[in-house]
């Protein structure tokens, strides 16, 4: 019982830590590199097995690699989702400046691969299918999906004040996140009317390994890539924002002067400016 | 390793590459712009530091 | 009569039926759009009289999108809104209140409306009533979930658009079952799976839309 109140009290703790802006690049500084690398570990062994490893598919031949690609994307698209939605959740709750960083930093990223779980879908559809569009359940769900992701940011960028814009934000990605189940199952219902006798199976349900692993892998990938972005653009934001507070003043004083404690051309071209005006 | 059978992907190169091909794209793209936001960012708060620090010099000089 | 409920139902309704053209209006886009439809497509009656359904639930759709924009534009203007977000009374149950109120003054008159415009499209009796049934149970609901998207942008200048981004995805759950009914019970199968699902999106609209309306004006406003 001690030890689990421990762990309970450290993971707070940590949460808390997070919280905080300062502490996020701090923390920040050693984990992105982090996901970066084990992004392109993972992504390049998955890629390798994908393309010269895996064997082709007995019905669809070589074009079924685009699999590859699509279901990590489609997966992550989802996942995106959810973190957003769950991120602005707690913002909300708990009022956390760095919770709301996280889903308007996300939103893109969830939006790109929504995007391109659609493009690498139609690709793969075109010579399979025989068609680049197919009203089949999954791929208008992801088409509404973009739609939502759309609409989280156009909420942001409309307000002008920026605690406004990430709380409507929130509220709004979480009221989508409780209206997509219904999307999905809606959606489902409605295409198994328009699909008839046509069942597209992404591989099949019982994958063999060969084809499993490098799955996992580029998907595994494909999550710390987003890990590495939303770090990236997280930090882009938490100094965006903090740019007058003490410690980025600090982080950044020592970059607008030279070794020599002269004054650097910046402060030249800035002077110049004073001059003038 | 038969690069050209590779390279043909079974009759669909085009397929297979342009997925794979706008797969790297976009995650480049959004490395990118990640980075030149960076850049950017750090840049103009640079610049309000330098022209702070002249505007309290020349307060400290007219004073 | 102390009634939250009750004393802003009877405000919204003085405001809205003071002017008769707050309740034409919605009508006269709702068939307007509707009609668009024949004109620009090449229509024999079957065809019409298959996809009569659809259009003219998606010009339900649009005309209560178009009717959404005011709904807490007047209010926030003349300061009311700020004035709700203070007083001790519950927000959201006076939320619904004025949500039930724009829904007699939209949803329920299209509805109402509906199986004379379903002449246009020459759809039989059996599906007439079919529509009707499933106006009148989703309109509540997209009054519901837009009255979400309206708090949201009220503050912004130019939040139409904005508003119609955000909101018809989140419609388009109401917009498959309900005109899905008419497709199904055009073939002859019962319409009960939608009807229950038409239901049980209003049951969950009712119960949480209120509460998400009134987060989402405490968050916009100030």
């Amino acid at each position: 019982m001690n030890i689990l109140s421990s762990i309970w009290k450290a993971v707070s703790r940590g949460f808390h830590r997070l919280g905080s802006p300062r502490e996020f690049y701090t923390i920040s500084n050693y984990l992105t590199p982090v996901f970066g690398a084990l992004f392109l570990v993972l992504s390049l062994i998955g890629s390798y097995y994908a393309l010269f490893v895996a064997p082709a598919d007995y019905q669809q031949g070589d074009s079924y690699r685009i699999l590859f690609v699509h279901v990590p994307s489609a997966w992550l698209s989802l996942f995106i989702y959810v973190v957003m939605a769950s991120a602005a959740a707690i913002g909300l709750v708990w009022r956390m400046k760095m919770a709301f960083v996280v889903a308007i930093c996300s939103a893109p990223i969830g939006a790109a691969f929504t995007s391109l779980a659609l493009a690498t879908g139609s690709l793969w559809g075109a010579p399979i299918w025989g068609t680049w569009w197919e009203w089949d359940a999954r791929l208008t769900s992801e088409l509404i999906l973009l739609f939502l992701y759309f609409g989280v940011m156009a909420l942001y960028y409309a307000f002008e004040e920026r605690r406004t814009a990430e709380r409507a934000m929130a509220v709004l990605a979480v009221v989508g996140v409780v209206i997509v189940p219904i999307i999905h199952f809606s959606v489902e219902w409605w295409s198994s009317l328009h699909q008839g006798a046509t069942v597209f199976r992404e591989g099949g349900p019982a994958m063999p390994p060969s084809m499993l692993t490098p799955l996992i892998y580029m998907a595994l990938g494909f999550t710390f890539f987003y890990g590495y972005i939303l770090f990236l653009r997280a930090r882009n934001m938490v100094l965006s924002n903090e740019r007058k507070s003490k410690w980025v003043r600090a982080l950044l004083q020592p970059q607008t002067l030279q070794p020599q404690g002269l004054p650097s051309k910046i402060l030249q071209a800035e002077s110049g400016k004073e001059g003038t005006q | 390793m038969n690069w050209s059978e590779f390279f043909y992907m079974g009759g669909y190169a085009f397929y297979v590459w342009t997925a794979w091909g706008i797969t790297a794209f976009a995650l480049c793209w959004l490395f990118l712009q990640a980075k030149l936001s960076n850049a950017k960012i750090k840049s103009e708060i640079i610049r309000q530091i330098a022209r702070e620090a002249i505007l309290s010099e020349n307060n400290a000089d007219s004073n | 009569m102390n009634n939250t409920f009750i004393l802003f139902c009877q405000r919204e309704w003085q405001l809205l039926f003071r002017n008769t053209s707050n309740l034409v209006q919605p009508l006269c886009f709702f068939v307007i759009i509707a009609l668009l439809f024949p004109f620009s497509l090449p229509l024999e009656n079957e065809l019409l009289q298959r996809i009569g359904g659809g259009i003219i639930w998606v010009s339900a759709v649009l005309a209560i999108l178009m009717s959404l924009e005011s709904m807490f534009r007047a209010d926030f203007n003349d300061g009311a809104l700020e004035q709700w977000l203070i007083h001790p009374r519950s927000l959201p149950l006076a939320m619904l209140a004025k949500v039930f109120a724009h829904w007699c003054a939209t949803g329920l008159i299209l509805a109402l409306f509906s199986p004379i415009l379903c002449l246009a499209f020459r759809i039989p009796a059996e599906q007439i009533w079919v529509l009707f049934l499933g106006l009148i149970i989703g309109t509540p609901s997209l009054s519901l979930i837009g009255a979400i998207g309206a708090a949201l942008t009220v503050t912004l200048h130019r939040g139409g658009v904005l508003l119609a981004i955000i909101i018809l995805p989140l419609y388009i759950p109401i917009l498959i079952f309900g005109a899905g009914m008419i497709t199904q019970s055009y073939s002859g199968a019962a319409i009960y799976s939608q009807l229950y699902a038409l239901l049980a999106i209003l049951a969950l609209a009712i119960t949480l839309a209120p509460f998400a309306i009134a987060g989402a004006l405490r968050t916009t406003i100030e």
